[in-house]
């Protein structure tokens, strides 16, 4: 081992802290969603912050994502084990953030349509990238092989991405209940209030964060388990 | 009547806070339980490293 493994504990302060200032913003600094009201009740209101949780976990799946695919098609040129460790840490913490989307996306749509679940495009290209994904990481458990497992994995990593494009798009090909983009829209432009706006970035800031350490430990974790194949070997 | 449709928009609004409540504790728990997960393999990997060096030199026999 390269000396010895840096403590979790200063990585999740700096994550509460970050998160912390992150809850104020969104719940006592950006305004409560009200522009339709419907029987005397906002429309959307207090639930509508879930976004600040919803849409960054979102961006991290693409961002995780495509760094599988990086780190895959790296691999299948390079052979080099260090692009197969950050592919593979990569779709594991991709994995827990599209979880976390389609969880949080079915605890909006229970009070905004009035059910957990819809099998509407863009649900259900974002529940097809999470099983993409969980099949990648089932595979990399049961592969006995690792050079041919890896070579496997590689290339259900670049072939996954496919799904990448089409969960985004889906909104605008075919219309289907989720709202559309808001911050990123090509016709319109951003549409949120200020204060909004820059709750949301920051959030998306604060998640790349956590990606890039969640990244970072789980890559070192590969590396390590190499480590031990390698002097169990010995 | 009025009475009736602001009890109505505070039960909504309430209901919608409790999703609200749970995404947000959801979101925590699965955070907290990956980076545990991450620490306890690591945990493992390095209590196997430390068995691996400190096994004794086979001998022929």
């Amino acid at each position: 081992m390269n000396g010895k493994p840096a403590s979790l504990r200063p990585i999740v302060s700096l994550v509460s802290i970050g998160m912390l200032v992150g809850l104020v913003a969104i719940f006592a600094w950006v305004p409560t969603d009200c522009g339709i009201t419907i029987k005397g009740a906002c429309f959307q209101g207090s639930i509508q912050r879930m976004f600040y949780i919803h849409v960054p976990s979102a961006w991290i799946s693409y961002l995780a994502f495509t760094v599988v695919l990086i780190g895959s098609l790296a691999y299948l040129a390079s052979h080099s084990q260090k692009w197969d460790h950050i592919a593979h840490a990569s779709a594991e913490v991709g994995v827990v953030f599209t979880g976390i989307t389609l969880v949080t996306g079915m605890i909006w749509g229970k009070p905004v349509w009035g059910a957990f679940w819809r099998w509407e495009p863009r649900l259900t290209t974002t529940l097809v990238l999470f099983l993409i994904y969980v099949g990648y990481l089932t595979f990399r458990t049961m592969a006995t092989d690792p050079q041919r497992g890896a070579r496997i994995a590689a290339v259900i990593g670049t072939v996954g991405f496919i799904d990448v494009p089409l969960v985004h798009f889906s909104v605008q090909w075919y219309r289907g209940q989720h709202p559309l983009p808001v911050v990123v829209n090509p016709k319109d432009g951003a549409q949120l209030p200020t204060e909004m706006l820059i709750t949301l970035l920051y959030m998306v800031a604060l998640f790349s964060l956590i990606y890039a350490v969640l990244l970072a430990l789980r890559v070192r974790l590969g590396r390590q388990r190499l480590e031990v194949e390698t002097l169990e070997t010995a | 009547m009025l009475i009736a449709i602001a009890r109505t928009a505070a039960e909504i609004e309430q209901s919608k806070l409790i999703y609200l409540g749970v995404g947000f504790a959801i979101f925590w728990i699965v955070l907290a339980i990956y980076l545990f997960s991450i620490a306890r393999r690591q945990r493992d990997l390095e209590d196997r490293v430390e068995q691996l060096q400190n096994k004794p030199p086979s001998t022929p026999v």
